[in-house]
Parts: C-alpha cells; sequence; structure tokens
C-alpha cells in the first residue's frame, strides 16, 4: 500500500467515521436517559439536510445552511419529544419503538411528497483535492465534527446539564430524587441531539452532493449497531465505535471490495457482542 | 322509430366516444419514484400526441395508471386488476426489473401484451410469447461498452458494477466482448446499489494502472463515482450505460461529468422529427430534459399504437402478430430492426458524450453482429 | 379472481401475524426479524418447487428449514432481554438477508425466479385456507392452554414465571419453534403465489411491517392480528386511489395508533 492510498483511505475513514460519531451521539444520549431508541432520529437528520439545501438555495452561504439545518432539526426534536416520546415513558418500550419507525417513514415520504424523489444537489463543497490526496470535503467534515465534538465534551463534562444528564443516565429515580429535573434533561437532550443531527444532515448533503428523501436509512441502521457496539448510553464509547468502524469500512472495502455483505458481517458481529459483552467494546460491564 | 333510432345512434356514438384504456405499471413512489414519474411523463406525452392526431383507431387513449413502488407483491396484484377490472387492451410496464418479473407472466397468460420500457432482466420476455421489452438488454450493451473501450484506445479496463441484475448483465456482456477485442480487464469489483461512497475502492483502482473504467449504476450512484473519482486525481476515461442517462447525472457530478461516456439509446443529436419534438415537448411539461426512461415509455406507447393502427385490431394476438412483423422502425429510442421470437427488440445504440453539461452524440452503433441478442 | 388473489395474500399476512402473535404477543418476546423466516421458507419451499417436488414436500422442508433457524433466535433470546434483543433479531433479519444476496445458489442479486404454482388455482385457495384454519387452530389451542398460561406468566413476568417453577427457557424455545415453523409454511405458500423471491422482499421494513399489524390489529388475542394482517394488508389495494401517498399514510398510521392506542384496536389494556 502506497502512500498515496493510505492517505486517501484515512481521510476517508475518518470522514465517514464522523459523520457516523455525529449522528450516533444524539441517539446514545436519547437512549440513556429515555431507554428509547429513537428511530425517528434519522428523520430529524434528513429533514436538517433540505432546510440547509433550501437555505442553501436561497441564500448561497455553506454556513447559513448549517445553522439552518440545525435550527429545522432541534425544533423537530423537541416537537417529537414533547407529543410523542414522553407521553409514552409509561409504555413498554416496543410502542415507542414501532410508532418512531412509523414516524420516520412518514417524515421520509413527507420530504418526497414536498421535494420530490429525485436527489437534489447541494454544491457547497467542491471534491478537490486540498492537503496531499485529502480533499476539501474530508477536511470540512471532519473539522466541524472535532469542533462539535469538543463542545459537547464540553457540556457533558464541565456543566450542571451535563451532569445532570449524567445523573439521569445512571439512575433516573435517585437523581430526581436529588432534584434533577428530569423532563428538563429530556427536553435539553433531544434538543442537543436533534441540533448534530441536523448538522450532520446538512454536512453529509453536501459531502455527497446529494439531498434526498430516504438519506437517513443507512444511518439509521448503522446507528443501532454503533450505539451497541459503543455501548448503549456511552457517549465516548459511540463516538469511538463510531470512528473505528468508519476507518475499518475504508479499509475492508478497498481491499476486500463488497464481495462479503456488509451489513451481514457487522450484524452477526454485532449479535455475538450482544451476546457476549453486551456492556458494548468500550463500557465496563454492567451488572 | 326516429326516438329508437335516435337514442341508438347517441348510443353508437357514446360507445365509439368510449376511450381504449392502456395500463400502466410504474414506481411512482418509493425507492425508484424518479424513473417512475419520467416514464410516466414520456408515457403521457405519447397519449396526448396520439389523441391530437384523431386517437387510436379512432378513439382516445385512456391511461390506467399503479403505483408499484417496484414492489413484486403490488405487482401482481395491479397488474390482474388492470386485466380484469379494468380490462386494458395492453399493459406498458414502466418499472423495473424485479416488478416486471412478477407482472409479465400474468400479462401472458391471460393473453394481454405487456411491454417493459426499459428493464432488463431476460425473463421478462423469455418464454412468454405476449411480452415484450424495448430497452436493449444487458449483455448487448455491455458489447458496445467494451466496443467503444477499444475504439478509445484502452488495452487495460477497469470495471465496477452495480450488484444487481442490470449490473451483472452488463459485466457480463463487456467482459464477453472486450475478451474478443483482446482487452485485459486488470481490476474488477462490485458494489451494492445505493452506495455513496467509492473512494476506497476508486483509491485502489488508481493505483491498478487501468485506462479505462466500464462503470454500471444509476445516476445517483455515477455521480458519486464520476465525482470521487475525479477528486481523486483519477483522469481516464469513463464509460457508463443508459443508467447513467439522466439530467439528474450531470447536475449531481458538477464538473465531473464533463468528458464521461455512455451507452444508451436516446440520441439527442438525432436528425429524427419525431425525437427533437419529444425532447421539446418532454423539457416544456417536466421543466427537465428527457431521460432515457421517460423516451422508453414514450416509444413503447407510440410503437404499440402504431402497431394497432396498422392491424386495425386491438385484440392481444394481432398485437403480438403486429409486433413480431415490425421492420426498420424509427423510434424515440433507436431504430428497431425487428423483434426477436423472445419478443426482445435488436435495434441500435448511440453512445452520448457529456459536453459543457449536455449529452451530446460520440458514435452512433448499427452493426448488428454487436446488437443481435 | 383478482379479489382472490387480494385475499391470498391477506391470508398469507395473516399467518403471518398470528405465528408473530405467539412469539410477541403471548411469550413476550420482541421480535424485529420475523420476515428473515418467511424469506427461509418461502427460498427452500421455492427451490423445491422449481424442482419439481410435490407441494407437501415444499411445504414440510420450508418449515423445517424456518424451524431450524428459529431454535437458533430461539437460543439467543434465552440469554438476551428487551432492547438488545430487539437488536439482535434485527441484526439477524439483515444477516440471513445477506446470507441470501451472496449465496449464488439461491439466485443471489437475481432473486429466484420461475416458481410454479405447485397446485392448480383452487386447489392452492383450498390449502391455504385450510392452513390457515389450521394455524388458527394451533394458536387458539396454545393461547388457552396451559402452555397458553405459561406463555403469558412469561410475558407479564419473567421472574414470576420462573419463581413459580415454569421452564422458562423451554417455553421460550416451543414458541419460537411454532411461530417460526408457521411462518416458514407461510413463505411456501408466498412463494407459489408471486413466482420471484429476491433477498430484499424479507428484509427489516417487511418485519417492520408484521410487528406493526400485529400491534395495531392487538397482541395477545386471535382477532387482534389477523384484523392488523388485513387491515394493513389490505391498505394498498384499499387504497389504491391514493396510491402516491401510501407511504405517510402507512407511517402515520403507525405512529398515531402507537401514540394514541398503543393496545391496538382490539387489544386489551395491559
Amino acid at each position: 500500500m502506497d502512500l498515496f492510498t493510505l492517505t486517501a483511505l484515512l481521510g476517508d475513514g475518518l470522514a465517514v467515521g464522523s459523520i457516523y460519531a455525529l449522528t450516533a451521539l444524539g441517539l446514545t444520549l436519547v437512549y440513556g436517559l429515555l431507554r428509547v431508541l429513537h428511530v425517528a432520529h434519522a428523520g430529524v437528520y434528513a429533514v436538517g439536510a433540505y432546510a440547509g439545501w433550501w437555505a442553501f438555495q436561497k441564500t448561497g452561504s455553506f454556513g447559513l445552511a448549517l445553522g439552518t439545518g440545525a435550527v429545522a432539526g432541534a425544533l423537530l426534536g423537541l416537537f417529537l419529544e414533547a407529543w410523542f416520546y414522553r407521553p409514552l415513558l409509561s409504555r413498554p418500550p416496543h410502542v415507542a419503538l414501532i410508532g418512531s419507525i412509523g414516524l420516520f417513514l412518514a417524515v421520509g415520504d413527507l420530504l418526497r411528497i414536498l421535494f420530490g424523489p429525485y436527489q437534489q444537489s447541494l454544491p457547497a463543497l467542491a471534491p478537490a483535492p486540498v492537503v496531499g490526496m485529502l480533499t476539501a470535503p474530508q477536511l470540512v467534515v471532519v473539522g466541524a465534527t472535532a469542533v462539535l465534538l469538543l463542545g459537547v465534551y464540553f457540556v457533558v463534562e464541565q456543566t450542571r446539564l451535563g451532569l445532570g444528564w449524567r445523573a439521569m443516565a445512571q439512575d433516573a429515580l435517585t437523581a430526581a430524587a436529588l432534584g434533577v429535573d428530569l423532563p428538563l434533561m429530556s427536553r435539553l437532550a433531544f434538543l442537543a441531539a436533534s441540533l448534530l443531527a441536523g448538522l450532520a444532515g446538512v454536512l453529509v448533503g453536501a459531502y455527497y452532493n446529494q439531498v434526498y428523501p430516504t438519506m437517513g436509512a443507512v444511518l439509521a441502521y448503522k446507528g443501532l449497531a454503533i450505539v451497541v457496539l459503543g455501548g448503549l448510553g456511552n457517549l465516548w464509547g459511540t463516538v469511538a465505535a463510531a470512528l473505528l468502524l468508519g476507518l475499518l469500512e475504508s479499509l475492508a472495502v478497498a481491499y476486500l471490495g463488497h464481495r462479503f455483505p456488509p451489513e451481514g458481517v457487522a450484524f452477526v458481529a454485532l449479535i455475538l457482542v450482544l451476546l457476549f459483552r453486551p456492556q458494548g467494546l468500550f463500557s465496563r460491564a454492567r451488572r | 322509430m326516429r326516438r329508437v333510432g335516435f337514442v341508438l345512434f347517441w348510443l353508437l356514438g357514446a360507445a365509439l366516444a368510449q376511450g381504449i384504456k392502456v395500463g400502466v405499471l410504474a414506481p411512482l413512489s418509493g425507492p425508484a419514484a424518479a424513473d417512475g414519474k419520467s416514464v410516466l411523463s414520456g408515457i403521457q406525452i405519447a397519449a396526448e400526441e396520439i389523441n391530437a392526431s384523431g386517437g387510436l383507431l379512432g378513439r382516445k387513449i385512456e391511461l390506467v395508471v399503479y403505483d408499484d413502488q417496484a414492489d413484486p407483491r403490488l405487482a401482481v396484484n395491479f397488474v390482474r386488476r388492470l386485466i380484469e377490472l379494468d380490462r386494458v387492451a395492453f399493459i406498458i410496464g414502466g418499472s423495473y426489473s424485479g416488478a416486471s418479473l412478477a407482472a409479465s407472466p400474468v400479462a401472458n397468460e391471460a393473453q394481454v401484451p405487456f411491454i417493459a420500457a426499459y428493464a432488463v432482466h431476460p425473463d421478462i420476455t423469455q418464454g412468454k410469447p405476449y411480452a415484450f421489452r424495448m430497452g436493449l438488454l444487458g449483455p448487448v450493451q455491455g458489447r458496445v461498452g467494451a466496443f467503444l473501450a477499444h475504439r478509445l484506445g484502452a488495452k487495460r479496463v477497469a470495471v465496477l458494477s452495480i450488484q444487481n441484475d442490470f449490473g451483472r448483465s452488463l459485466e457480463q456482456g463487456f467482459r464477453d466482448q472486450a475478451a474478443k477485442l483482446g482487452l485485459e480487464v486488470v481490476f474488477s469489483e462490485v458494489y451494492p446499489p445505493g452506495n455513496q461512497n467509492f473512494t476506497p475502492l476508486l483509491a485502489r483502482l488508481k493505483a491498478s494502472d487501468a485506462q479505462a473504467l466500464y462503470a454500471s449504476g444509476y445516476y445517483a450512484e455515477a455521480a458519486n463515482l464520476v465525482r470521487q473519482a475525479r477528486s481523486l486525481g483519477l483522469d481516464i476515461p469513463i464509460i457508463g450505460q443508459e443508467g447513467y442517462d439522466s439530467p439528474k447525472f450531470i447536475e449531481l457530478a458538477g464538473q465531473a461529468a464533463e468528458g464521461v461516456y455512455i451507452t444508451t439509446t436516446l440520441d439527442r443529436d438525432s436528425r429524427s422529427p419525431e425525437v427533437q419534438g419529444f425532447l421539446r415537448k418532454y423539457q416544456e411539461r417536466t421543466g427537465l430534459p428527457a431521460d432515457m426512461v421517460g423516451a422508453s415509455g414514450y416509444a413503447a406507447l407510440k410503437v404499440v399504437a402504431q402497431v394497432a393502427q396498422r392491424a386495425g385490431d386491438l385484440g392481444g394476438p394481432a398485437l403480438r402478430r403486429g409486433l413480431l412483423g415490425l421492420i426498420n422502425l424509427e423510434t424515440a429510442v433507436g431504430k428497431i430492426f425487428f423483434f426477436t421470437s423472445q419478443g426482445d427488440p435488436v435495434k441500435s445504440a448511440t453512445v452520448q458524450v457529456v459536453k459543457n453539461g449536455q449529452f451530446r452524440r460520440f458514435l452512433n452503433v448499427t452493426d448488428l453482429a454487436l446488437l443481435k441478442p | 379472481m383478482y379479489v382472490v388473489t387480494i385475499l391470498e395474500l391477506l391470508l398469507i399476512y395473516a399467518l403471518l401475524t398470528l405465528s408473530l402473535n405467539l412469539v410477541v404477543g403471548l411469550a413476550g418476546q420482541v421480535n424485529l426479524g420475523h420476515a428473515a423466516f418467511f424469506g427461509i421458507g418461502a427460498y427452500a419451499g421455492g427451490t423445491l418447487l422449481k424442482a419439481g417436488a410435490p407441494f407437501p414436500v415444499a411445504l414440510a422442508a420450508g418449515a423445517a428449514a424456518a424451524t431450524a433457524l428459529g431454535l437458533v433466535l430461539g437460543a439467543v433470546s434465552l440469554r438476551l432481554r428487551g432492547d438488545y434483543l430487539a437488536i439482535a433479531t434485527i441484526g439477524f433479519n439483515f444477516a440471513v438477508v445477506a446470507a441470501l444476496l451472496y449465496t449464488p445458489y439461491f439466485g443471489g442479486a437475481y432473486g429466484l425466479s420461475g416458481i410454479p404454482r405447485g397446485l392448480a388455482p383452487s386447489t392452492y385457495l383450498l390449502a391455504l385456507l385450510a392452513t390457515f384454519g389450521l394455524a388458527v387452530f394451533i394458536h387458539e389451542r396454545v393461547r388457552n392452554s396451559e402452555s397458553g398460561y405459561a406463555f403469558v406468566a412469561l410475558r407479564d413476568s419473567e421472574v414470576a414465571a420462573e419463581a413459580l417453577g415454569l421452564n422458562v427457557n423451554r417455553f421460550k424455545l416451543v414458541a419460537f419453534a411454532l411461530s417460526t415453523a408457521l411462518a416458514g409454511v407461510a413463505g411456501v405458500f408466498y412463494a407459489a403465489y408471486i413466482g420471484t423471491l429476491r433477498p430484499e422482499d424479507f428484509g427489516f421494513p417487511l418485519s417492520v411491517t408484521l410487528m406493526a399489524m400485529l400491534v395495531v390489529g392487538g397482541m395477545g388475542g386471535l382477532w387482534g392480528p389477523i384484523l392488523g394482517a388485513f387491515l394493513l394488508g389490505g391498505f394498498a389495494q384499499a387504497f389504491a386511489f391514493v396510491h402516491n401517498y401510501q407511504a405517510v399514510l402507512y407511517g402515520l398510521l403507525l405512529a398515531l395508533v402507537m401514540r394514541y392506542r398503543p393496545q391496538g384496536i382490539l387489544g386489551r389494556v395491559s
């Protein structure tokens, strides 16, 4: 493997892994607090992408596009939390899960009805080599993710909000008894997760120059695998799993092609992890 | 007596004014919705044209359209509905191979002609006297691709195929002809439909020293492929097929689309007034430049209508005989020399190249040795 | 004839929801990968039908193949609970589809086509109706028997059931075995019905559809699953005139039912 190929693969792996990290982070945050698999998160991501696309069309500014995507995602996320997830907390988990899948399907099709089934282009990032064989889109995505992750780290580890989240994730009843405002924690968690998802949607839309109604589907499934591998509810484990997956995919595809079914292998690995190390690859054993 | 005559005359008039129902199956929602929209637009333009010039056998064509979402389960039920409830004269299959495979046997059994506009799977027509297709078979297109690679001077080629019947049949034809022309395949990989990230494979391809890339896919995958190839500094000629044949490919690939070749059947530089008329009408109607899928739908309806008009009969057996008896018919998607006994067309192909953001003719292929399935 | 075709498809869906109910509604185990067993049965039976085997042989093969893999998933369910099990069943579904997609013997991406019906149309309908009747019979026997009470005890509280001396593991496995056998049988009928199979037809989206049918109709009882199957399965046919809006209506229906009446239309509030 020559240097050119190596840098090309590293750049690609990190970029793809960053995208996974941004979306999976929200998913695991929500799960850690509410014990619910928020499949509709992929719908929030798609809505953010379309909002960003629309803003870019109107203003030509990528910055504004990112902001619009984040805000649109956040609004949808907050709505879902209040109208759908919180009222269903007392129900068995499959209720929220099935409903969430239904919402994801409905949102995807609504986007198709509103904007058409065709892919829309978001030509904000020119696909040219910039530093060595790394391309501009790769650098933007990795850079943006690094900044956002720093932000998340700060909030989670250094603020009272983060403390509240961690308390609620560890033991909600005790946290409530100690005065943590659970509904507020929940709302803020959805806000943060959906902000990230909306941003990620715009970034990916620009990275591949394609925004389309079903763009959330791949992430919906991969997101599940990543949060399990990283440890359901373990934020940094999830980030690590996401980046690792991105890099592994890049290397595996380059040298093994798609001859081995990627989902098949990933999910068999997933089942094995669940059976023998259910806390994920990066957590300490729970019980 | 005069009153009875008047009523009879009125009934006769009503009967004559009664339309001819033509069934259409197309994926209007779901993953193939973009192509469904295109093919339906093409079919609608054809229907309007026919109706504007007196209709078919004096009656207006009425389209009965069902959305099969490219799903065989829906297709099989809708095709029965078209035959038994709607009583259509014939059916245009505007969907993908999966759905068309489920629908064509049903239509064939009922002796209702079924014409697949662009689906490529051989079994759609194989062994079914009432099933026909308008599109080029995959292996035939593949052969044209190898011929083009050879023409462009490449001796070592890379092949990147989409992992479905479309990609496989193209690759098969390409390899067969490449072997005959002495081309060496130095890199060969497949990828799943919907794949967006081609960078890992392309990075390795670049290291393999190939002189041309034969890559199959639909416009979304093709756009990413081409974009990422150029961003890695891969400058070799890229040969696509009718899956790339859409203005969306050019839009999504941007500058990277320039110079990409495709083997297809819609010649934008055709001097035929019918083709130019169709291109103009499609643009006016949808606001987008026409693509091969839309042109195939248009051609399918026009061809069957012409056959019916000549035969003076809408019955299944008459239409079938008429189609099999066709010789050298110019259509929007090439010149059909004739239909084989399986219902597949032997027709001309064209190579288009992207120049200044538009598909333009590069060369046309009429060599029957290449084109016979 | 057209009506009969629709009815046959709905009966196949009902077989699937009843079988799913055995595991989810009665035994309380999450299974979001049920479509995989439907697919295994379809491919096994379809391959035999293509080779000219008589219909009953194909049925037996489909049931056996599905049950074998059903016991594997059942074994997995012994070690996992709740969300973990849900994810594992999703993973199982993906893995099975991938295996079918990458196995050239089953046609790979081309799928399996040219499967003969294997029975005359009227015989097929009778066989399907008879099988449906049998499935209802088995379902009710299980539900109203000791095993049935055991299943419900299992669903309501595994810990308590164990404490009462029930062999929890055995019942879980029995539930999975029966459920997947039935799904495999449905698969063979489907293969004969549609004539052409593709791996992606048996993927996670179908499992979600089946789960949705079960949940919308109401789990646990007899008529709930059947209603769910007929309602959501007949959706596309009944709403042919709003064909362009099927997916959004279907998704919204799911979300709204879960939000406002999670016990489903015919279920009881637990």
